[in-house]
């Protein structure tokens, strides 16, 4: 039922798929999605200037770390010749890379390991790292996954690049483009929603409608600019209440696959939904905040009043805000840093509201996010397991002898791959915290969820794995898998000072303390620098790992 | 396992494969199958319980796991379920204790063989609930959990029994805070899960273990023995994270330095383990509850006397094809169970482990065209020989759409709160009556402490 056949024309059909269905839902919005780079053609990387250092490497670093799948060298060089502020405008000018035509040049785009291999890919070595280090955040927001949903590997792919393209845009279209994603449409089963039917004694399907009030705009609770609760009487006031869900479930039937004739066939996962008045409610219906929904609206007219009241909910700055601040930066945003935050959302300053570009910038250039543990002692957050091998393969080259990053099952070594959360709570919620300490202080650590004794193992080993027994120069080592490149280590390995303070340059930003240091420099000291392994090898790869499997740098600051 | 990062498929399948089906397979061809076995069974007089919480993640469709099955009460049934119903010739009769029979769906023929052997029980319409509450206070609004309907919300509160406060810990913890003293010093926590993360298991001071349904491994980098410099050079920046690092560093070097430490302890005392000689399922969830049975088979290896274990059956969230998915769940689910519970027997300790579920809710009994939405009152299994089985427990509701007990479209209001249903079971456990108010601060608020399935004998 779900095919691409054809990777010639695959991407031609998208484009035209995406602007016919544009035309049948007739609410497209005025705003180009990005568009792709030629995935065959060279990555075309920003020209550095030859001019003096402006930013520091250690502030690079650590900047990097928040707006790219990690700092690399390349990037290091390349922000400290402008100021964080020129790095993010180059960055939002920059054409998208995406998935679904990386994946449409590989022998077979519905395989999965295809599909991590091109997201590895990606997130590796692709020059618009800003871009696609927001949409994988907005992926951990928008969930949609493999787990359980039998969704093909080229719809995620396709549903991937929406958020690749529209990462840049204004909120309400990723929205919008989200909901009428097929991908999305089979999660949450918007797709095939239909009307209520009392001799089939069945009525319109809850699913969407809930969550994308509770986990996508609004949540639960109604809140302040700032992200605290409002209170009625010492309690929380709800968003939104059972009947609102029961309306707008009503509000969001009648729609089938894109290339549909009748409601209930169609194949095509590359275009967006599309309407069907037979099986869509047409009776008047009151959603959120006692919106009217009149009777006799269209099913995109009615989804617009929907779409268009859940974006101008006060909600939604603090509430994708938070998100997103957690995801890039830390886990504890200060009340004031959200306001900030929200405050571009409502507004980027020239009246727009939901212009990403304006978040995303008010997120990474934020006082706090900037000052760190001086502006917040909460500051920092756990990093991802995808985000730490991110990290190794960007700061250290790591590919094959073919430039492809094969790494298949990241679910089985290190328990997260993109798009395959075991739901759509995604890998971690934004307000969890583990029994002891955090928990205590009323604190969040999000991606500890994913901490616990069976995934410490295997992390723990994983690492080990990849960086003692996979750099090249290894001998046996498999040529396909992905290798890095030590060679900028064993050069500095004679001097272990020298060693360990280029990996904590190129891993915390210097932020390792001296104690750490002189424990981990003893060590190194005491390991021979010429060995059979090669000239620096031990001590490279000593050094790189445990400092890699240290609180220190796990813990990004 | 871990070490090739290149896997093709065929080889992950293979090696899936190999350690969940071919293990009892293996185990018996190195001949540790009869010396586990001996070592598995009871000793006399021996004091040992365990709970075992199977958690349903979705919101298991509880009214399509009981169906009430005689003339009338089938018919209203039939009319709230509509294309989820049940046809009479896919129902496998329970026996019966009265004129009002129930029946499981032929994809449960392990309920129905548990039930008729007395060791299953039903509990009907048991929910989220912090007052005794009705059709009328539900439509006043008065005194109702927070955020109803909502996933993540209603698994915590149903985990955790405090409704109304943030859920910090579960009713599985709190028993472990309480309760731990009888498994002395043993370095093994009283909480396993099997299953990850979870509310459930967390106490005040209890923190479960967690390990994966395929055993125990090694750290590598600490393989050398602790006087390898690599191991002590780990274990001191360890050490100086846990003592001058911010918070979560220094949580995170809390959490990892207890895996190290327990996992040599695991990996020698599971080379011991059995799952005895039953034929297991193949399913996920069979492979967690086998990693179970292998833990209850050494547990005078970590001298323990009271175990709370986590397993979880994901999928339930059937908002559409349901009638496939939800049979193909519960085919698993009651399989497992059974199998589980054989073992229990085997090993001659059937009546020191009870089993049970939980879900995040029950569904409505409306359809939404081909699955359901979230909806409240649900029924839970419990089994095990200590269960007063082959009986529904509770009040099995009204079926009447918008009828005495429905909230809307079948969202059915429960009769029975979890901190009832917990407390039956931490009762058993051994929990004394001033445990159980600490452990469900809101039990007093309900007309019984104890629902009467489990023998106390």
């Amino acid at each position: 039922m779900i095919s691409i056949n054809g990777r010639q024309f695959a991407v031609k059909t998208l484009r035209l798929g995406l602007l016919l269905s544009g035309l049948f839902a007739g609410i497209a919005q005025a705003v180009t999605p990005a568009e792709c780079f030629d995935p065959l053609a060279a990555p075309i990387y920003p020209t550095t200037p030859d001019v003096p250092s402006v930013t520091t490497q250690a502030v690079a670093v650590r900047f990097l770390n928040m707006a790219t799948f990690g700092a690399g060298p390349r990037d290091v060089n390349h922000l400290t010749k402008m100021t964080l502020q020129a790095w993010i405008d180059e960055q939002l000018a920059m054409k998208a890379s995406c998935h679904l035509a990386s994946l449409n040049e590989t022998q077979d785009n519905n395989q999965r390991e295809n599909r991590m291999e091109v997201w590895f890919r990606h997130a590796v070595s692709a020059p618009d790292q800003l871009r696609q280090r927001v949409a994988f955040a907005l992926s951990e927001v928008f969930v949609v996954s493999d787990v359980g949903s039998g969704i093909a590997t080229n719809a995620l792919a396709v549903y991937y690049d929406v958020l690749v393209r529209n990462s840049f845009g204004n909120f309400r279209d990723i929205l919008e483009q989200v909901t009428l994603s097929p991908a999305m449409g089979h999660y949450l089963s918007v797709l095939h929603n239909q009307k209520a039917d009392r001799k089939l004694g069945i009525r319109a399907d809850e699913n969407y409608a809930r969550e994308v009030m509770q986990l996508f705009t609004i949540g639960l609770v109604q809140l302040d600019t700032d992200g605290t609760p409002l209170l009625q009487a010492n309690s929380t006031i709800p968003t939104y209440s059972q009947t609102d869900v029961e309306n707008s479930a009503r509000v969001l039937t009648g729609w089938g696959l894109g290339d549909s004739v009748s409601f209930f066939d169609g194949s095509d996962w590359r275009i967006n939904m599309k309407p069907f008045e037979n099986y869509h409610d047409h009776n008047p219906k009151t959603i959120l905040n006692n919106t009217p929904v009149p009777g006799q609206g269209k099913a995109p007219a009615d989804l617009k009043i929907l779409l268009d009241t859940l974006f101008n909910h006060p909600n939604v700055g603090p509430f994708i805000g938070r998100r997103l601040i957690q995801r890039l930066v830390t886990s504890n945003p200060s009340p004031a840093y959200i306001q900030r935050v929200t405050e571009a959302f409502n507004d980027n300053g020239s009246g727009v509201r939901g212009d990403m570009k304006a978040v995303i910038t008010a997120v990474l250039l934020d006082p706090e996010a900037l000052g760190g543990t001086k502006s917040n002692a909460n500051f920092g957050k756990l990093r991802e397991p995808l985000l730490v091998l991110t990290h190794l393969w960007r700061a250290l080259d790591g590919k094959a002898v073919d430039g492809l990053l094969r790494y298949y099952y990241p679910e089985s070594t290190i328990g997260q791959a993109a798009l395959s959360a075991g739901s759509v709570f995604n890998f971690f919620r934004p307000d969890f915290a583990p029994s002891g300490a955090i928990n205590d202080k009323g604190l969040f650590a999000p991606e500890f969820q994913l901490i616990n004794d069976a995934n410490n193992t295997r992390f723990y080993n994983e690492l080990f794995s990849l960086i003692q027994w996979h750099y090249k120069g290894k001998p046996y080592a498999d040529p396909f898998s992905v290798l890095i490149n030590i060679s900028n280590l064993n050069k500095r390995a004679k001097v272990p000072v020298d060693l360990v303070n280029y990996l904590d340059l190129m891993f915390t930003g210097s932020k390792l303390p001296d104690d750490v240091k002189t424990v981990l420099m003893g060590y190194i000291r005491s390991l021979d620098y010429k060995n059979s392994a090669g000239n620096g090898v031990t001590r490279s790869l000593e050094a790189l790992y445990l400092i890699m499997s240290s609180p220190h740098y796990l813990i990004q600051r | 396992m871990s070490a090739s990062t290149h896997w093709t498929r065929r080889n992950f399948l293979h090696c899936a494969a190999a350690t969940a089906a071919g293990l009892a397979n293996r185990k018996a061809a190195l001949g540790l199958l009869a010396g586990a076995q001996a070592a598995a069974t009871q000793a006399a007089g021996e004091d040992y319980r365990a709970l075992v919480c199977i958690f349903l993640a979705g919101g298991n469709d509880g009214f399509n796991v009981l169906i009430p099955s005689d003339a009338t009460r089938y018919q209203t049934y039939k009319t709230a379920r509509g294309n989820l119903a049940f046809t009479t010739d896919q129902l496998l009769a329970l026996n019966a204790n009265s004129s009002k029979t129930y029946a499981v769906s032929t994809s449960a023929p392990g309920f129905q063989s548990l039930y008729n052997k007395g060791q299953l029980a039903f509990l009907a319409n048991v929910g989220t609930l912090l007052e005794p509450t009705t059709k009328k206070t539900y439509l006043a609004g008065t005194n109702l959990p927070p955020q109803l309907y909502s996933h993540n919300d209603q698994s915590d509160q149903g985990m955790s029994s405090e409704l109304d406060a943030l859920q910090k810990m579960g009713w599985g913890g709190r028993i472990a805070d309480l309760l731990g003293s009888l498994n002395g010093t043993s370095s093994l926590p009283l909480g396993v899960s099997i299953a990850g993360n979870n509310i459930f298991q967390v106490g005040a001071s209890s923190v479960p273990y967690y390990m994966s349904p395929y055993g125990v491994n090694n750290f590598y980098v600490t393989s050398g023995g602790a006087t390898d410099p690599r191991t002590r050079t780990f274990n001191k920046m360890l050490g100086l994270s846990l003592a001058n690092g911010n918070l979560m560093e220094q949580e995170l070097a809390k959490s990892v330095t207890k895996s190290i430490g327990l996992s040599q302890t695991l990996i020698t005392a599971l080379a011991n383990s059995s799952i005895g000689t039953g034929i297991w399922p193949g399913s996920y969830l069979a492979q967690q509850l086998q990693m179970v049975a292998r833990m209850i088979s050494v547990r005078n290896t970590f001298g323990v006397k009271r175990q709370v274990f986590y397993v979880v059956q994901g999928g339930y969230d059937t908002h559409d094809d349901q009638v496939s998915r939800h049979n193909s769940l519960i085919s698993d689910l009651s399989s497992a169970m059974a199998a589980f519970h054989s073992t229990m027997d085997e090993f001659g300790i059937g009546t020191d482990v009870t089993s049970f579920t939980l879900s995040d809710f029950g569904r409505t009994l409306t359809s939404n065209g081909d699955g359901s939405d979230h909806a409240w009152g649900n029924v839970q299994m419990i089994a095990g020989g200590s269960v007063l089985g082959g009986d529904v427990y509770g009040k099995f509701p009204s079926q009447v759409i918008d009828g005495a007990d429905d909230a809307s479209y079948g969202r059915l209001i429960p009769s029975t709160a979890v901190d009832q249903y917990g407390a039956t079971l931490a009762r058993w456990f051994g929990a004394s009556d001033t445990d159980l108010a600490t452990i469900f601060p809101h039990l007093n608020r309900f007309s019984t402490a104890d629902l009467g399935f489990m023998n106390l004998a």
